[in-house]
């Protein structure tokens, strides 16, 4: 299928898969050996929550485990001989580090915005504050860069997640910038500035979402674009479902077991011995005063 | 502004309602452009349908890993890790059946594997992108309403009492 004006080709595989732009050299997408990917991409994938968990955990050698277990998951991916172009879990790899950087300067310069302003926890000198908008609007301009100029791709070959991301990302900076406008607006308190802000944030991404989906960018033809959106609503409407879902049935299977949790039988009175050990201990905190008292 | 009884209510379903008008404007805008037909062999429902089964089948699978991370000697939790695990597993295979019956995702080779990959992939981006919408909305929200002075505290300029002249008071009372 040729666009003409495309600077990358794209095929078509099977009837349908309108996602799936492909390098010129191929329309094949290469199989790795299945157990490479399972140890260095799956595996560590699974085990991830379970690091972050153990983490969480009070006790200091689950906590051990944990960290050692996040290492080996982090690390797991590195350790492969990757043709990161010729695998799906190579691609997503590849966009997950071409976005490093951006979100990376997104997230200090919030952070700098707000300590740097006058919070009473942990402030920073009051020029950073200004720094920490610049570094966020310069994340959200190399996001930009990367949507109109520079779209990630590995030796040519498109990175067809990308596509994926930036309708969704879209698609929830206009709902979730929607709702922070209207909660700002009715629940705060002359927070119209702040009110504006997001309203701004919802307001140009659904007009970036419309041009995309009406015009695509040079790299990347509209048709592309549009079954990119299109395919993006169904996954998130189904990643709302299916975790809400999963949710309420936790809740379900908690209330479950509590309800059938059996009444605790009475504790049996103290013996003896165990009065006169609770008398020593008394004795030995209470010391003279309590004495006195009784 | 919550003045009277009942607002907050009535504050959170507008806010709903709000969410539901934009989530319907992306829809309409999405389908007033697909009119021009390119893009017909995306199968939205299908899509839906893997993402909501396999979004539930890891969110299910995290859950019982977190219980597994958090048990403890004195707590009682065999119904919660067997349910989630048990939930997880008849989730899986009910996703295994909706393929073998078919119910495959467009453009994807056929088998449970290429199937169920593809989808976590692309709830991988997905889940990526709401992160990223949500650092970005409430980092900014959160530095922007940070930001507004408010003047002192007067009770902070107070100095502080002789004390002694009211132990004296009571002592005397």
């Amino acid at each position: 299928m040729d666009f003409g004006g495309s600077t990358r080709s794209y095929c078509v595989v099977g009837d349908s898969e309108l996602l799936r732009p492909t390098g010129p050299a191929s329309c094949s997408i290469a199989v790795m050996p299945e157990t490479a990917l399972l140890v260095h991409f799956w595996l560590p994938l699974a085990l991830f929550p379970l690091g972050v968990a153990l983490m969480l955990a009070r006790d200091s050698r689950r906590k051990w485990v944990g960290r050692v277990l996040l290492l080996g998951c982090l690390l797991a991916p590195l350790l492969n001989d990757w043709d990161i172009a010729s695998t799906e879990e190579g691609q997503i790899l590849h966009l997950g580090l071409m976005l490093l950087g951006p979100t990376l300067m997104c997230a200090v310069g919030c952070l700098l915005a707000l300590f740097g302003g006058p919070t009473p926890f942990a402030p920073l000198p009051e020029g950073v504050r200004q720094g920490g908008f610049l570094l966020l609007a310069g994340g959200i301009a190399w996001f930009g860069w990367l949507l109109f100029v520079d779209r990630p791709d590995i030796s040519g070959t498109a990175n067809p997640f990308w596509l994926h991301l930036m309708t969704s990302l879209l698609t929830l900076l206009v709902v979730i910038g929607g709702f922070a406008a209207a909660f700002t607006i009715m629940m705060g308190d002359r927070r119209w500035r702040e009110a504006l802000a997001m309203g701004g944030v919802a307001i140009t991404s659904f007009i970036l979402l419309i041009f995309l989906l009406a015009q695509g960018t040079e790299q990347d033809d509209p048709v592309f674009w549009r079954s990119a959106s299109w395919g993006a609503l169904g996954d998130l409407l189904g990643l709302l479902v299916g975790g809400v879902g999963a949710l309420l049935t936790f809740v379900l299977v908690v209330w479950i077991g509590e309800r059938n949790m059996p009444v605790p039988e009475p504790v049996a009175p103290l013996s003896e011995s165990e009065q006169a050990r609770a008398r020593e201990i008394l004795a030995e905190h209470a010391g003279d005063s309590g004495g006195e008292q009784e | 502004m919550n003045t009277r009884d009942g607002d907050a209510k009535r504050d959170w379903q507008t806010l709903a309602l709000v969410v539901l008008t934009l989530i319907l404007c992306i829809f309409v805008a999405n389908i007033h452009l697909e009119v021009r037909g390119e893009v017909a062999d995306i199968d939205i429902g299908m899509r839906f349908f893997h993402s909501a089964i396999v979004s539930f089948m890891l969110t299910t699978g995290l859950l019982f890993m977190f219980t597994l991370a958090f048990a403890h000697r004195q707590a009682r939790i065999t119904e919660q890790a067997l349910g989630m695990f048990l939930t997880t597993v008849v989730a899986a295979l009910v996703y295994g059946w909706a393929v073998d019956a078919g119910m495959l995702l467009p453009g994807v080779v056929g088998d449970v594997w290429s199937q169920f990959s593809t989808t976590v992939l692309r709830l991988l981006v997905a889940e990526c992108a709401g992160l990223l919408a949500l650092g970005i909305c409430f980092g900014l929200l959160l530095a922007l309403v940070s930001g507004r002075r408010h003047a002192d505290d007067p009770l902070l300029e107070l100095s502080s009492e002789d004390f002694s002249a009211a132990e004296g008071d009571d002592s005397a009372e």
